[in-house]
């Protein structure tokens, strides 16, 4: 071997010792790298463990803390319906004992200028009765607790009655109603009684705002595009009245919000009406338009869509029946009234004897009043619904237990005003319902139903559970 | 620089040149890493530019021309180590209008601290694209070369136009036409 190529040899020798060197050189940074991100790679997972650990305790807290403000928002609801019975209630007993007294001076004899000043305290109470009906019937909407019954009703026999409700207040006023009443009759699916809240409302309204000229009522009906029984309908109640401006027009249908504050004071009202009635359309899946031309009149329109019903067999007529003086058949009726409160105790009993109806009985409470019908010998109960001990309601389905020659007609009489009381009432057995309070007519008609039934089931009879079923 | 840019330039050398040349650059240049490369690594951008000196002071080649020659052969290598990069391309302007949204966003995942070139699309029809390169390490012959590899992968005649936008060639407009 030469020494060039010995030369050459150690070249090459100290070149693979290089090279070896740098491949393990670069190996082991290679792992170190790998062993740092392994680390980091480690270090992250533990971070996000963490991280998802602390989260779901947060979320835990969260759900703990979201369920208890459901719990308290859910109390605080039902508080405030509460409230709101209990108001209804304690509102009306007075208001009960105001209005019942006013009527029964109303009958008496009194001076021309004491007569006025009652009447002015019945109009102050029936508009103060209005209110609070209105404020009730607002808050009841607003915590989405109205429910809407679905039953066959005639809207033309509807607007026939609400229309010649209102006749005599608009022949009063010098203005005329219009009812364009079409032939026949229409029968619908639907809550007439807060259909008749609309219609009322709209008709009051248009006497109110008009001084001369008519008001117009007319109805429409038309199929449903694609439907087999659905109808179109709206209803339209236009007046001469005052009218409004476009910026008035805005604010109608607000709560507490009428056209201007100057309106307050010239035509009164409180301004829930419109609300209340776009509210009732807007449950119905309807909805109430307005037009209006300051000083020429304004049109309101109600827009609804409801199903066709088949007439009931026989289609009962509409009676308004007339205040009848106190029948001579009706007063030998052995009556009891139940109630706590002594003023609404006397001014029962004082209606009761303008009617013609002596020697009624009292009981105090509802357990009173069972022990007294267990006695035998009462055949017509007035019953109010909130007393000490127990209860009209626990009172009636106890009497409704009890094994008699004949059960009671029994009439809840009571300041509670919403519909569910007077399911309630209903299915504790009573026969019919009067909410407080009660005027001297609508007393006298109930005795007249409690007298009719009594007596077409030509007394004593067996008490039957079907018995209970009446007309409520 | 991404280690996986050294360890491609150093086979590149070897398999063009020799296994010598790669002892003799890394001698010359006197890098401090000694050459000692792991593609999972990052390292100085200078050593990259010492290199590349010393293969053009023992080769007789322009820099710049071997650059864009590295540049053809990591493209290669690109498809061949990472082939879901261009999974579902199926020509070399899908390949190019893709790697601002695609590729660079898979090079993340590996790299998060890689520092990357931008190269916008300006305008793409059928036959011709033009592209924006943007990078403060003016390697516009890369682009070019890896442009190149993208044609030829997929048997794709063209002529690409390359012109600097500024005097140090840290923008370079690309305009690729097809023929």
């Amino acid at each position: 071997m030469t020494d060039a190529e010995l030369a050459q040899l150690q070249d090459q020798l100290l070149r693979y010792q290089k090279r070896y060197q740098r491949e393990k050189t670069a190996r082991k940074e290679a792992e170190v790298l790998l062993e740092q991100r392994s680390r980091a790679l480690y270090d992250a997972n533990f971070e996000l463990s963490t991280v998802a650990a602390q989260l779901e305790k947060i979320v835990e807290w969260r759900m703990a803390q979201l369920s208890e403000a459901l719990l308290k928002a859910e109390m605080a609801a039902k508080a405030k319906s509460e409230f709101l019975a209990v108001m209804s209630h304690e509102i009306r007993t007075p208001l009960n004992g105001v209005l019942g007294m006013a009527e029964l001076l109303s009958h008496s004899h009194l001076t021309s200028e004491q007569g006025d000043q009652v009447a002015t305290l019945q109009e102050c109470g029936t508009s103060l009765l209005a209110l609070i009906n209105d404020i009730l019937d607002l808050s009841k909407i607003d915590a989405g607790k109205l429910t809407l019954e679905q039953r066959p009703y005639n809207l033309y026999a509807l607007l026939d009655s609400v229309v010649n409700l209102f006749v005599p207040k608009a022949m009063e006023a010098g203005l005329r109603i219009e009812w364009q009443r079409p032939l026949g009759s229409a029968w619908l699916l639907g809550d007439a009684t807060r259909l008749r809240q609309i219609t009322s409302n709209l008709l009051s309204n248009a006497i109110k705002f008009t001084h001369q000229g008519d008001i117009t009522v007319t109805v429409g009906i038309e199929p449903l595009e694609d439907t087999f029984d659905m109808k179109r309908l709206v209803l339209v109640i236009r007046d001469t009245g005052i009218g409004m401006t476009q910026e008035q027009l805005g604010k109608v249908f607000t709560a507490f919000e009428q056209a201007d504050s100057t309106t307050t004071r010239r035509y009164g009202g409180t301004g829930l009406g419109l609300a209340i009635c776009r509210r009732l359309a807007e449950a119905m899946g309807g909805r109430i338009d307005v037009s209006s031309a300051h000083g020429v009149g304004s049109s309101f329109s109600v827009h609804w869509v409801a199903t066709e019903a088949s007439a009931p067999a026989a289609e009962t007529p509409v009676v308004v029946l007339p205040v009848e003086p106190p029948s001579s058949s009706v007063a030998p009726l052995s009556v009891m009234v139940a109630e706590d409160n002594t003023v609404n105790q006397k001014l029962i009993i004082k209606l009761l004897e303008k009617l013609g109806f002596r020697d009624v009985m009292l009981a105090g409470n509802g357990r009173q009043a069972l022990e007294r019908v267990s006695q035998g010998g009462v055949e017509l109960i007035l019953m109010d619904m909130q007393m000490p001990e127990m209860d009209g309601l626990d009172a009636t389905r106890a009497i409704r237990q009890l094994d008699l020659d004949y059960q009671p007609h029994i009439i809840a009489l009571t300041a509670n005003a919403f519909d569910e009381d007077r399911e309630r009432c209903q299915q504790a057995g009573m026969n019919d319902f009067l909410s407080k309070p009660v005027s001297l007519e609508r007393l006298s008609m109930a005795m007249q139903r409690g007298s009719d039934r009594l007596s077409s089931q030509s007394l004593p009879t067996p008490a039957g559970a079907a018995d209970t079923q009446a007309s409520v | 620089m991404k280690g996986v840019v050294f360890t491609e330039f150093l086979e590149m050398v070897e398999s063009r040149f020799s296994a010598d040349m790669v002892d003799d650059i890394i001698e010359d240049a006197g890098i401090k890493s000694g050459g000692a490369y792991t593609a999972v690594g990052s390292y100085p951008f200078a050593e990259m530019v010492a290199l590349v000196t010393a293969l053009s002071q023992r080769s007789g080649l322009e820099p710049q021309a071997l650059i864009y020659t590295f540049g053809h052969h990591l493209f290669g290598r690109f498809a061949l180590l990472y082939p879901y990069s261009i999974q579902g391309c199926s020509s070399a302007f899908m390949v190019l209008g893709n790697i601002e949204k695609h590729i660079h966003q898979e090079v993340q995942k590996l790299y998060p601290d890689a520092q990357l070139p931008q190269i916008e699309v300006l305008s793409s029809d059928e036959r011709s694209m033009v592209l924006l390169y943007s990078s403060p390490r003016c390697l516009a012959p890369l682009a070019s070369g890896l442009i190149q590899g993208a044609l030829d992968h997929f048997g794709e005649q063209g002529r690409i136009g390359v012109e600097p936008l500024n005097d140090e060639g840290s923008k370079v407009r690309f305009v690729v036409d097809l023929v």
